[in-house]
């Protein structure tokens, strides 16, 4: 068989599809880590 | 205030570059879904011919063979070529058993004439495919690592967009049973390739194909002359700047998983990132002409591949300036000295949280294992000096008289950032002397890998300024690997 069958495409595409989740998931948790290191920033400003 | 003053601080600050580059490029690996140009999968896969340099690998190579048998690939599309540089080993009955276990799968390539290098071992497997002509893409990996079952689908279905060349994979520490090394080398990996590669993707620009693994498309090959360089330490560099600069872009699949055994002493470590540095200076000085010549040489020639760069290159350059210059303030202008100094470690705190916590996120299987590692990746001493400084206005120098304990003190963490090169080296030292073997973790974590990885750059700058030979030390490997999730 020289090309992927219907299973193994399913396969493969469904992975892709965790991938697309993972990297949105990292877009989110990059921006709450973004937050949470400028509220530590702005605390201890605040603190002097 | 005076220009030499000026001057100074800037020197301090030189020591803020490597890790602003860091934060940079984490900064853009979080907004890597938003990349151009995303890859779908086809039922048409390219025709892979995998070139395997080795050299008395007979130990990884059963393995290695097996595991590619079973990708998720089409099989009558792969074929591997065990690149044979003349081994004195059990290769040859190995290839010869592999070759009618997997018949049409399996290739032997014998060098009788060997000891070139790996270079010139992958130029013969090169050589050879090019006058088969089977091949629509070549794939060039290491004799011991451990391909995933997707890894090759996930990575060659980026050559369904043309402007594609070639395509990288995300190589993981896999060493089992692993040691403090593999773990901080494991962490290591999650910010130079998960995080880095994520940010020169997005960028558009890459500065290297994993040697471990490497996917190029035979247009790309042939356009780059069908061999790859010999002439430096970085073959790999070598190949991703060539690539680049013929137009076509490099891409890195993060989730294309490749495992590898890695070393597990000081030593051996230093041995091959020495090799790594001493190629990436020959890069830096073979391509000189692309550095800062956005036009000419399109996004490698930008500033921002510039800075990611430089920030790794030069990063002993920067740490020494930055020391020199706060002695140097030190001496002019304590209170001066004072300040810049708690700015600097300011930016060393807020990128130290920022890089490590993202790191985590990055790779959260990885952290689970090297957590500890992570949060150590600086050393114990900079970590602490970084936590005093965030929570207390450093020393105010105007209240401490010269010559104190305090003032000693003070001195001494001014120079840390120089000086824990030394330290890591000393560590190396410790472990070559092999009295007190159980003290060489233990140190490392008190002195930080970081600047373990900050004096082995170093090393090969002097290793390089002294015109040493040119060999290929090759990284001992047992087969102790296998994938940990």
């Amino acid at each position: 068989v020289n090309y992927l069958d219907d299973l193994q495409l399913e396969r493969v595409q469904s992975k892709i599809a965790e991938e697309d989740r993972f990297e949105a998931r990292l877009f989110w948790r990059g921006v709450m880590i973004a937050l949470f290191v400028a509220a530590l920033i702005v605390l201890r400003l605040t603190l002097g | 205030m005076r220009v030499l003053e000026w001057i100074l601080i800037a020197m301090v600050l030189a020591g803020s570059v490597p890790p602003l580059s860091g934060v940079y490029q984490f900064v853009l690996a979080t907004l890597h879904r938003f990349r151009r140009g995303r890859a779908v999968i086809g039922r048409d896969q390219p025709r892979v011919a995998i070139v395997v340099p080795a050299w008395n690998e007979a130990a990884v190579l059963e393995r290695t063979i097996d595991r590619l048998f079973r990708l998720d690939y089409p099989p009558e599309r792969v074929r591997v070529y065990i690149v044979d540089d003349a081994s004195t080993d059990d290769t040859p009955e190995l290839l010869a058993r592999k070759a009618d276990q997997y018949p049409g799968f399996v290739h032997h390539l014998r060098r009788e004439k060997g000891g070139e290098g790996k270079a010139h071992t992958i130029n013969h497997g090169l050589r050879e495919i090019q006058a088969e002509g089977w091949y629509e893409a070549v794939m060039i990996i290491d004799a011991d690592v451990i391909f995933t079952e997707a890894s090759l689908l996930r990575m060659s279905r980026h050559f369904d967009r043309p402007e594609v060349g070639a395509v990288t994979a995300y190589i993981k520490e896999g060493s089992r049973p692993e040691n403090f090394l593999n773990r901080f080398v494991a962490f290591e990996y999650v910010t130079a390739q998960a995080a880095a590669r994520r940010a020169q993707n997005v960028l558009g620009v890459h500065a290297c194909l994993a040697g471990g693994a490497q996917l190029v498309r035979r247009e790309s090959l042939e356009a780059i002359g069908g061999q790859i360089d010999t002439t430096t330490l970085a073959e790999d560099t070598v190949t991703t700047f060539n690539i680049q600069l013929t137009g076509k872009q490099v891409v890195f699949e993060p989730h294309a998983i490749v495992w590898a055994e890695e070393p597990r002493a000081v030593g051996a470590l230093w041995k091959q990132r020495l090799r790594w540095g001493r190629g990436n200076v020959q890069v830096t000085r073979h391509f000189a002409r692309v550095w800062f010549h956005r036009g000419s040489a399109g996004r490698l020639g930008g500033l921002s591949f510039a800075l990611i760069w430089f920030a790794v290159t030069l990063m002993p350059i920067f740490m020494i300036a930055s020391s020199t210059g706060l002695v140097a303030l030190y001496l002019i202008d304590r209170s001066l000295s004072s300040t810049v100094f708690g700015a600097l470690w300011a930016i060393n705190l807020v990128s130290y949280v920022f890089i490590t916590l993202s790191s985590f996120s990055m790779d959260p299987t990885t952290a689970k294992r090297t957590w500890r590692e992570g949060i150590a990746f600086p050393g114990l001493i900079s970590l602490t000096i970084i936590l005093y400084a965030a929570i207390s206005p450093f020393v105010n120098l105007d209240n401490v008289a010269t010559g104190t304990t305090l003032d000693v003190i003070v001195l001494f963490v001014y120079v840390w950032l120089s000086a824990s090169m030394l330290g890591a080296w000393l560590v190396k030292r410790l472990e070559d002397w092999g009295k007190v073997p159980w003290l060489v973790a233990p140190a490392l974590y008190v002195v930080g890998y970081g600047p373990l990885l900050c004096a082995m750059t170093a090393a090969a700058y002097i290793k390089q300024l002294r015109g040493a030979e040119m060999k290929w030390d090759k990284t001992e490997k047992t087969g102790a690997v296998g994938e940990l999730v």
